[in-house]
């Protein structure tokens, strides 16, 4: 038990600081267009390429843009677009690893198999193909992206669910009269959603990577539209003299996808019920 | 009066697959077995004997392949029989404060409101030597011992007719085990509930039951009342019984060292 | 050969707490010293502390081991003089290693391999009672039953040549029959073998069946040792009457109320 604390405590500073992140880019993202000094699309070409000064924290890009106002605006689209995939991938994954779960027999094998088939592509490969159908813009890139991770879920839903199902206070509250509904709402389903969100906070990097990563080849938004993944790629040309147009969109991406990660940390150790345990203590 | 009639029982499951040959393992062959209202039975069986799978036939987890179990009565069933399981700290949810949990069977198998079930779990938590703020607390905060009798009371809640404890004593030590055997037994003679003691320890049984049944082998083949001087026949349980601990020491020498090499 | 070990002054802490306070044991070749106490006593962490076998957290501050009145440091005893028996035997063995890779590992240490290696298992398979040796060498854990992993947890202590074993509750976690025939297994090698064994148990039945010496553990200090005809007819300490109070309770031949 002490043991569980020791660590615990240790990652205090850890959640304190994923916490603090979140909050700041979530701050960013609902009231950007307020917080930057600058509009994020005026350009200006005689102010091109400027290094970091007063009046520009970090500078200007090559028309002219101030760096920090499209940072601070493009978290908007950036985090915005991964909350959706996320969104998307849960709800996909918990219905359908849900169901595979609970139901099981032939369902479960008709949508396991639909799962393979999704897992075998590679994930920018699957959201290639994906666009070359549904066309560029950031809404395809989104559904591409979801498209391309909800298997994935799918399956560690199913799996958590099936070894739900067997234990043993599952188990008592069915001799205690409780209804299946009533057991997968109260027993089964909590614990899942908990295990749930931690894996999901912990991607959450990971998907971000990928909208970013669609966004600089060019598949995502289209200019002026602020974003970290374009700014990336308009940032290129530029890299053996201004490198830190490449730096700075870079660092955001960077310090987001740690603190969604730290924040899956502090979410794992909060849930486990034996440390949950020490709290209420 | 014999309210569990058991007849003619036949259980199994299949085995084997991909590394071996798919066979079919018999647990439970023409078991039969009465139940007595308000008796304490003793369930004694080795391990593989088939006593947890009996228990969870008579609580309706499973249906048996053949055979029949016949309650009198009209109530539901789940109303009348409980269980107590072995492992307490599995049997608990442990998001959930055991006040929740105990009163679960109360919110699912009587009308009772919010209120009336707080004050019936308050109840019950004295009845077993709990205290009543343990009410709130999680699984994890609680011992062993306490868990089980968590685990007990949520099994009296709704005022069974006969309460199942499927190696409910294995895991604690023995101080713990005669202070459990205790509080049933006062239980018993409060409520008028009868107990099925699923076990391979005989000592237990004999501290507690009045009736003692052995499995071997998926049959049932001894039934005596417990009495100071009982003996088994059969071998399968002669060696139960000679398995039992001694009370003291054998008038054996103290071993002295042997100082060869 | 080896005839005592001397535990003394073993002090656990965990950051302030005393877990264990100045433990003093002596153990005898041939002789079974049983550790007694209810849960939560310190016994199994006596056993974990005599080896430095200690879970994160806690740590020792200060005990003194002696081999046949030689200082010695836990970590020379460790798989070599003294072996340790588990209640859980099967955390005990590595899940994806057969169980002659275990016992192969073991001989290892002693620089015993190829047909002498195989020989003598089989030898020490027959003595703990494990007949079907081939089989059970090919077998992984999760095949066996917890009972037949106990003895292969004495054999493998066997092959390493022990002198001691600290079994601690190894048959907390058996049925009744499976026990018998443990403490029976038992109480045979240290006959033959002349092993010295710290025997830890909640049971006083254990230690009726085959104690010498017991010592009675409370809040973790030892608060009485006497040989077991003794402790059993006068118990001076209020934990010694406790536990036996409770095992009298379950075998004094008496009906139910």
């Amino acid at each position: 038990m002490s043991a569980i604390a020791a660590v615990y405590t240790g990652k205090k500073y850890g959640a304190r600081i994923g916490y603090g992140l979140v909050a700041l880019l979530l701050l960013m993202a609902l009231f950007g267009p307020w917080l930057a000094p600058y509009d994020a699309t005026l350009v200006n070409l005689d102010e091109r390429l400027l290094p970091a000064s007063t009046s520009h924290w970090l500078g200007t890009d090559h028309l002219g843009r101030d760096v920090l106002s499209r940072l601070i605006v493009g978290t908007q689209l950036s985090l915005g677009s991964v909350v959706l995939v996320l969104g998307l991938v849960l709800v996909l994954g918990v219905v359908i690893g849900g169901i595979a779960g609970i139901v099981g027999g032939k369902l479960d094998m008709f949508l396991m198999r639909l799962c393979d088939m999704f897992l075998t592509f590679p994930t920018l490969v699957l959201a290639f193909f994906l666009i070359a159908l549904l066309g560029t813009g950031l809404t395809n890139v989104i559904i591409a992206i979801a498209l391309s991770h909800w298997a994935w879920y799918a399956r560690m839903v199913r799996g958590m669910v099936l070894a739900q199902r067997n234990r043993d206070y599952v188990l008592a509250s069915r001799l205690a009269g409780a209804s299946r509904l009533t057991r997968l709402r109260q027993h089964v389903m909590p614990n899942v959603v908990g295990q749930l969100l931690v894996l999901a906070s912990m991607d959450i990097g990971h998907m971000m990577l990928h909208v970013s990563g669609l966004s600089f080849l060019g598949l995502g938004v289209s200019p002026p539209t602020p974003e970290w993944g374009v700014m990336i790629n308009d940032a290129k040309e530029f890299i053996w003299t201004q490198p830190q147009l490449l730096l700075w969109p870079g660092l955001m991406i960077f310090i987001s996808v740690m603190a969604f990660n730290l924040l899956g940390d502090a979410l794992r150790d909060r849930l486990d019920p034996s440390v949950l345990a020490e709290i209420k203590e | 009066m014999s309210f569990i009639q058991v007849r003619d029982l036949e259980h199994g499951y299949s085995a084997g697959g991909l590394f071996s040959k798919r066979h079919r393992v018999q647990v439970l062959s023409g078991l039969n077995l009465d139940l007595h209202e308000g008796q304490s039975l003793g369930l004694l069986g080795g391990s593989g004997s088939g006593k947890s799978t009996l228990a969870r036939l008579l609580m309706g987890l499973e249906s048996a392949d053949q055979g029949s179990i016949v309650f009198k009565g009209q109530p539901p069933f789940l109303q009348r029989v409980q269980m107590v399981f072995q492992d307490a700290l599995s049997a608990f949810n442990p998001q959930r404060s055991i006040g929740w949990s105990i009163a679960e069977p109360l919110r699912h198998l009587s009308d009772m409101d919010a209120s009336a079930c707080r004050a019936r779990v308050e109840q019950l938590l004295q009845q077993v030597q709990l205290e009543a703020r343990d009410i709130d607390k999680l699984p994890a905060q609680l011992s062993g011992g306490q868990l089980q009798r968590a685990g007990i009371a949520r099994a009296m809640a709704i005022g069974p007719q006969l309460i199942i404890l499927d190696e409910a004593l294995s895991n604690l030590d023995r101080v713990l085990q005669v202070q459990i055997l205790d509080l049933l037994a006062q239980v018993r003679r409060e409520s008028g509930t009868g107990f099925l003691l699923i076990t391979h320890d005989l000592s237990l049984v004999q501290r507690f039951c009045q009736r003692v049944v052995v499995l071997a082998d998926g049959k049932l083949v001894e039934d005596l009342p417990v009495t100071a001087q009982m003996r088994f026949t059969h071998p399968a349980a002669r060696t139960l019984q000679e398995a039992v601990l001694p009370a003291m020491p054998r008038a054996r020498s103290v071993r002295e060292p042997q100082l060869q090499a | 050969m080896k005839h005592t070990l001397v535990i003394r002054d073993l002090t656990l802490k965990h950051r302030q707490r005393t877990l264990v306070d100045r433990a003093e044991l002596t153990l005898r070749a041939g002789q079974v010293h049983a550790l007694v106490g209810a849960s939560g006593s310190g016994k199994s962490l006596t056993s974990l502390g005599i080896l430095d076998l200690l879970p994160p957290g806690v740590h020792s501050s200060g005990a003194t081991l002696l081999l046949d009145g030689q200082v010695v440091d836990a970590a020379q005893l460790r798989g070599r003089e003294v072996a340790l028996v588990l209640q859980n035997p099967r955390s005990a063995f590595n899940p994806v290693r057969s169980l002659r890779q275990h016992a192969l590992e073991t001989l290892q240490t002693r620089d015993l391999q190829g047909a002498e290696a195989e020989q003598l298992i089989q030898s020490t398979l027959q003595e703990v009672g494990l007949h079907d040796a081939q089989r059970v060498l090919d077998s992984f854990a999760f095949q066996l039953s917890g009972g037949m992993l106990q003895r292969m947890m004495i054999a493998l202590a066997l092959l390493a040549d022990s002198r001691f074993l600290l079994a601690d509750e190894p048959t907390s976690d058996l049925d009744v029959v499976a026990q018998a025939r443990f403490l029976d297994l038992l109480e045979r090698l240290v006959a033959q073998r002349n092993l010295g064994v710290l025997l830890i148990t909640h049971d006083m039945g254990v230690v009726a069946r085959c104690a010498d010496q017991v010592s009675v553990m409370a809040h973790g200090r030892i608060v009485e040792q006497a040989d077991v005809h003794r402790l059993f007819n006068s118990p001076q300490s209020q934990e010694a009457r406790t536990l036996l109070a409770a095992h009298h309770s379950l075998t004094m031949e008496s009906c139910a109320p």
